[in-house]
């Protein structure tokens, strides 16, 4: 039986999709079956994300009005087997889905696999409300800064009314940023937000190049074994967080993060 | 005063009075659509949806709205 995740923000930007994705690839690594589920219709980029929008042939909203099956629509991932993609709508027609249209839909998924992720779209409006509503756990993305994180306690509150249980991803957290006191840490952002972290995501070049984590057999990159240690945390149910700051201590560190002053 | 305590002193103060108005928000969510289906039947004149937070978690919500039945032509 699959477990239902929304992965929600409030602010766009912060890097739902590209977490959902992510993390797909990494549980889909760990031989999990998982279905990411793009809810952001009208604005969907999951597909384009995992290089997989030249091979949609159905979308959710194709689903909703039963030309297809749910299976039908689903798109496997080229790089990563047992991933696949419910693409979202081109178009945003919310009048035809709503969230128990969407919570009919994971329901037939269910049985096949082991997590369903919900890429929710940004704003706390109708869109948000449908993918709360279809899902049974949040993971709330946030960055560090202002903006992002007073949306991400909006976002708290209300998934908290929904009776749902919310984990924390803080995504772009930059290491020599942190230690200089410039940027606000993980436990910071914490205790602030009143909520678990699950996962740290640093800000990562690999990523703004191939736009997703885990493009690469190895995962060789900061990003690639950060996303590894937040799946692990949702199999296993730890809270073994990627330490950012670690490249930037001691007297190599300290030359590091003053070269990234000057440069 | 590091940077970082500014910034946590701002969001302290910015989370206290969002968090007051949530529930505004979902209430305006839920008028809205009331609004829309109540509409398709009655000329509404007054509708009203409030929440209140009870202490044993759960939410009171309260709805009330007045409006005439909507006639159908006779042809």
């Amino acid at each position: 039986m699959a477990r239902v995740i929304v992965v929600t923000s409030g602010k766009g930007g912060v890097g739902k999709t590209t977490v959902t994705a992510g993390l797909g690839r990494a549980l889909a690594k760990r031989g999990k079956r998982v279905v990411l589920m793009d809810a952001d219709l009208g604005l969907n980029n999951l597909d384009v994300v995992l290089d997989a929008e030249s091979r949609v042939v159905y979308d959710i909203l194709d689903v909703v009005e039963n030309r297809c099956r749910p299976r039908q629509a689903l798109v496997e991932d080229l790089l990563v087997s047992g991933l696949y993609i419910l693409p979202g709508a081109s178009y945003d027609d919310g009048e035809k889905i709503g969230g128990q249209n969407l919570r009919a839909v994971i329901h037939a998924l269910i049985p096949s696999f082991d997590f369903i992720f919900i890429d929710c779209p940004a704003g706390i409006e109708a869109g948000f409300h449908r993918a709360v509503a279809a899902a049974d756990e949040a993971l709330i993305v946030t960055t560090p800064h202002v903006s992002a994180l007073r949306d991400a306690d909006k976002v708290v509150a209300i998934v908290k009314s929904y009776g749902i249980k919310a984990g924390l991803v803080i995504n772009r957290a930059r290491g020599d940023m942190i230690l200089g006191q410039e940027q606000l840490g993980c436990e910071d952002i914490s205790e602030l937000l009143q909520l678990v972290p699950v996962g740290v995501l640093p800000e990562d070049d690999a990523i703004n190049t191939y736009n997703c984590f885990l493009t690469e057999e190895n995962g060789r990159s900061e990003g690639d074994e950060a996303i590894g240690m937040l799946a692990d945390n949702l199999l296993n149910g730890t809270t073994k967080l990627y330490d950012v700051t670690k490249k930037y201590r001691g007297f190599l560190g300290g030359i590091k993060r003053s070269l990234k002053r000057i440069v | 005063m590091a940077h970082t305590d500014g910034i946590k002193g701002r969001l302290g103060n910015m989370f206290l009075k969002d968090r007051g108005n949530v529930d505004e928000q979902t209430a305006a969510l839920v008028k809205n659509d009331l609004e829309s289906v109540l509409g398709q039947f009655f000329l509404l004149r007054d509708v009203s949806v409030e929440l209140a937070p009870v202490p044993d978690g759960t939410v009171e919500i309260s709805v009330h709205a007045v409006g005439r039945r909507l006639r159908r032509e006779k042809s």
